[in-house]
């Protein structure tokens, strides 16, 4: 199975991966270069994929996909999305100006089809939960059926709960599928 | 390049992301005897060696008698220098059908990578290549699919071990068989390995002999024991003249992959199956993994034992009135000529008639030790196909006439099973299937147990 996380440049898609991944996630990353990508603090970025694995039980493994951020490793989405349970949409609180990149990737991910997925915030100051997730809908013009929630992907409980979100957006779509049949 | 430590990152993680990523390449595998390898052609894989300088296949093909002496050059060729992804036109070339060559990638792709995730441990390395130098015409594996049945196999080894715990074991046939009231019947695939049975080669000669892999000879060789038709003896003896064909092979492994052991069965074999590497195999560590490259005083010493072993076979052509007379209950065609007696089975003469070291051959081999590309076939092919059912006729007739003299028969009611029924290779599960409840259910228990 397969589980894809996205997201613009500098959210934390790495880092999400390795609190979950049971082997070292193997990244590839390259310094970063500056320009207008720039993150502080981020010395280097997701060139390729990030890719790590959490064992389910003895036949079944998860492989988590973590996509790069840029634009320009745009082509990777396409291959990474291919055969997906589900896609995670990540997104930084601290940094509303790339909430617009957000857009455009989550179009590119719903354009391949009906796959469902979740919108995550990261680094949200706490006591501001109810206003980020207010804000990132209004920014990405999410559907009220779309899942949104807070989350320190640093923190392997709060982690696992992005997961248990999506694997509950995909029962969502698969009654929702029944239904219209 | 993709490189890194099996231990951090095991086999299935790694094809499962090359299969994700849809790469074409070549994976190389250092592990602690052998080295192998995998080309994968947008993320399947399409051939595989547990051992870069053997070909298992080849073994196979010579062996089953599907292909001549001559035609294994061509199939070695292939294997080399990262030419898998030829694989299936040379077996085209050597008269192998299509779906007949299918079967026989799908099973040494699935073979190779039980013996690798056998392994404790070693590196891998992918090589991407353009997917433009694979013909179109490759077939291709899903890796979850072999990935299944390596798992699979995995299940049933244990229960294997435990009645061959190693591949220096020696079986021989039971002098009377359980079942006295009646015929015993076994299958044809186990009528091949008993065959090769014989008190004297070891499970590991078999192993190679066959070509069919650990883990399918050494269950077929298994349920002989369980049956009581076989059992484990202790001390190995001389060389066969099976081994012999063994050898020619190896001489051209030698020559074209880098292989160090100079004749198959006479190898010292692993102490057991548990650590077990690819039968037989020296260490290649200083040899790069994408172009062996023996030494030069290497070259020289596979070369002259692979001429004197040449010499021997041709001598063994001209003068086959010098060789013992058959015994009258012995696997005649099984023995060479210049074998010392074994303990209870003595050695015989070897296939006087036996048209697969021919001239031809001899040409053949002296061109790859020369250097130069292998011999075409001379004859016409309609021709060689004859001579093949011919071969294969007689082949019969003499199993037959074993079997009697053993007291067994084969199974006249059990078809031939072929692998490829039991394992047919099978479209990755789509992800509509993924997403059904029982599958939710679990992943979402599996998360909340992490």
């Amino acid at each position: 199975m397969k589980v894809v996380v996205t997201g613009p440049y500098g959210v934390g898609k790495t880092t999400l991966i390795r609190t979950l991944s049971e082997i070292n996630v193997l990244t590839t990353e390259r310094k970063v270069s500056g320009g207008d990508d720039a993150v502080e603090g981020k010395t280097a970025t997701t060139v390729a994929m990030d890719f790590g694995r959490l064992t389910i039980d003895e036949s079944l493994q998860l492989y988590l996909f973590g996509t790069p951020g840029q634009k320009r490793f745009e082509f990777m989405w396409e291959i990474l999305s291919e055969g997906m349970l589900g896609f995670v949409v990540l997104l930084d609180d601290s940094r509303p100006d790339v909430h617009e990149q957000a857009i455009e990737i989550l179009d590119n991910f719903t354009s391949r089809g009906e796959v469902p997925y979740i919108i995550v915030i990261n680094k949200v100051e706490e006591g501001r939960e109810d206003a980020s997730i207010r804000r990132a809908r209004h920014f990405l013009r999410t559907p009220e059926h779309i899942r949104v929630i807070c989350a320190d992907v640093r923190d392997r409980e709060q982690a696992k709960g992005v997961l248990l979100e999506l694997f509950e957006a995909v029962r969502d779509a698969k009654r929702t599928a029944r239904t219209r049949a | 390049m993709l490189a890194g430590s099996l231990n951090e990152f095991a086999l299935p993680d790694v094809f499962a992301l090359l299969a994700s990523t849809r790469k074409t390449g070549v994976l190389n595998l250092t592990g602690a005897e052998t080295d192998g390898r995998v080309w994968i052609v947008g993320g399947q894989l399409a051939y595989a060696v547990a051992d870069v300088t053997r070909s298992q296949l080849a073994a196979r093909l010579l062996h089953s008698g599907e292909v001549e002496p001559a035609d294994v050059a061509a199939l070695v060729h292939a294997q080399a220098a990262g030419n898998g992804m030829q694989m299936s036109a040379a077996l085209a070339g050597v008269g192998v059908q299509v779906d007949r060559a299918t079967g026989l990638l799908y099973d040494q792709v699935v073979d190779a990578a039980f013996d690798m995730s056998r392994w404790n441990g070693g590196d891998f390395a992918f090589d991407a290549a353009p997917a433009g130098d694979v013909p179109e015409s490759t077939p291709t594996f899903a890796a979850e699919t072999v990935m299944s049945a390596v798992r699979s196999r995995m299940t049933e080894w244990e229960g294997i071990v435990a009645t061959l715990p190693s591949p220096a074991s020696v079986l021989r046939a039971v002098p009377r068989p359980p079942t006295r009231d009646g015929a015993i019947q076994i299958l044809p695939e186990q009528w091949e390995v008993l065959t090769l049975i014989d008190g004297i080669r070891t499970v590991g000669d078999i192993i190679q002999l066959t070509g069919q892999g650990q883990f399918v000879v050494a269950k077929l060789l298994s349920a002989l024991v369980d049956a009581a038709l076989v059992e484990l003896r202790e001390a190995a003896g001389p060389l066969t003249i099976t081994q012999q064909r063994a050898a020619h092979l190896a001489a051209i492994e030698q020559e074209v992959l880098g292989a160090t052991e100079p004749t198959a069965g006479v190898a010292p074999q692993p102490d057991s199956f548990a650590a077990a590497q690819p039968v037989a195999a020296q260490p290649a560590a200083a040899q790069p993994v994408a172009a062996p490259a023996p030494a030069a005083a290497d070259v020289d010493a596979h070369l002259q034992a692979a001429q004197q072993h040449a010499a021997s076979l041709a001598e063994a052509e001209t003068q086959p009135e010098t060789h013992p007379e058959p015994q009258q209950e012995d696997h005649s065609d099984l023995f060479a000529p210049a074998a010392e007696p074994a303990a209870e089975e003595s050695p015989a003469e070897p296939e006087t008639s036996d048209e697969r070291f021919s001239d031809e051959d001899q040409r053949s081999l002296e061109s790859i030790l020369n250097g130069g590309s292998p011999a075409p076939a001379a004859e016409p092919a309609a021709d060689s196909t004859e001579r093949t059912d011919t071969t294969a006729a007689t082949d019969d007739e003499e199993r037959i006439r074993e079997l009697a003299a053993l007291g067994l028969s084969l199974s006249s009611g059990e078809p031939v099973r072929d692998q490829q029924d039991e394992e047919t290779p099978t479209q990755p599960e789509s992800s509509d299937s993924a997403d059904d409840d029982d599958l939710l259910s679990r992943l979402i228990d599996g998360v909340k147990g992490a």
